[in-house]
């Protein structure tokens, strides 16, 4: 699951980056076959990359860090004068140099999660940490609904037409999406680890400050409607 | 019943997902204060999540 988390970490801004900046210009019309196998490559290695984390994390760096980047430069220097700074898409390109930043970000979560090796133990240095336990299958399902839940503001943005507002919508859209992907996660991981939880009670009573304002704001909302 | 409130946790957290989509449309659409009020709704959706799964130490 610890793998399934990092591999989406690095992944999800990684594509977002390739889509705004690297795929929209490359597979323009009149573009040809080069800078689109070149930018083909790009995801192939950022998903070669995203898979291999768990298991080979200085090779899926190398690949998915190095090998993305390197093959995403390579499609733009193909492109050549399509990419004339006075032809790109301003909102376009200010929304992949936020996918670039998370990106990078992501990558870098990764280093505390590298496995730390120590002298008093019996292991061999290179055999992976036994897991102390599994997360069920009902963990995964949520999480998948969880990243269904961040996905979906996150394509409704790309439906955006007004440039004024595309620049906002996708910062709102990418926000929620973090914020929902880090909070279904703790919802996954809390529930399955927690050894002792809380009396049910304990648990709701400090939510109902927020249930009451969500139940209140909707209420204003229905009435809202009515007057409207 | 703590199985419930995880569900609910759950639930929360799809809701607000959908809650932030209805924002973003509502951004596109230029209807500003609709968008703002189902980004409100989504941020406290999530807020709710989060105080149902981690309640505060204080909590009694």
């Amino acid at each position: 699951m610890r793998h399934l988390l990092l591999a989406t970490n690095v992944a999800l801004p990684g594509v977002y980056a390739w889509l705004t900046t690297v795929a929209y210009p490359a597979f323009a019309r009149g573009v040809g076959g080069w800078p689109r196998a070149a930018a083909y490559t790009a995801l192939l290695a950022l998903a070669v990359g995203a898979l291999l984390i768990g298991r080979h994390p200085a090779v899926a760096r190398a690949v998915g860090v190095i090998g993305f980047v390197a093959l995403c430069v390579l499609t733009w220097v193909l492109l050549g004068d399509r990419l004339d700074p006075e032809r790109l898409d301003s909102i376009r390109a200010a929304c992949g140099a936020v996918g670039w930043a998370i990106f990078a970000l992501g990558w870098g979560a990764t280093e505390r999660f590298r496995p730390v090796r120590t002298d008093d133990t019996d292991e061999a240095p290179d055999k992976p940490l036994a897991a102390r336990g599994h997360l069920p299958r009902t963990a995964v399902i949520a999480l998948a609904l969880g990243l269904v839940a961040a996905l979906t503001p996150w394509l409704a943005a790309w439906q955006v037409k007004r440039e004024e507002h595309a620049v906002l919508a996708h910062g709102v859209a990418l926000v929620a999406a973090i914020a929902i992907v880090i909070v279904a996660s703790q919802v996954v991981v809390d529930r399955e680890q927690r050894l002792t939880r809380p009396a049910p009670r304990q648990r709701v009573r400090p939510a109902m400050g927020s249930l009451s304002a969500l139940a209140f704001v909707l209420a204003a909302g229905v009435v809202w409607l009515l007057l409207r | 019943m703590n199985k419930a409130i995880d569900a609910l946790c759950i639930v929360l957290v799809v809701a607000s997902g959908g809650a932030f989509t209805f924002g973003v449309r509502a951004v596109s659409n230029g209807d500003d204060l609709l968008a703002l009020y189902w980004l409100v709704v989504g941020a406290l959706l999530l807020r709710a999540a989060v105080e149902m799964l981690r309640p505060r130490s204080g909590a009694k």
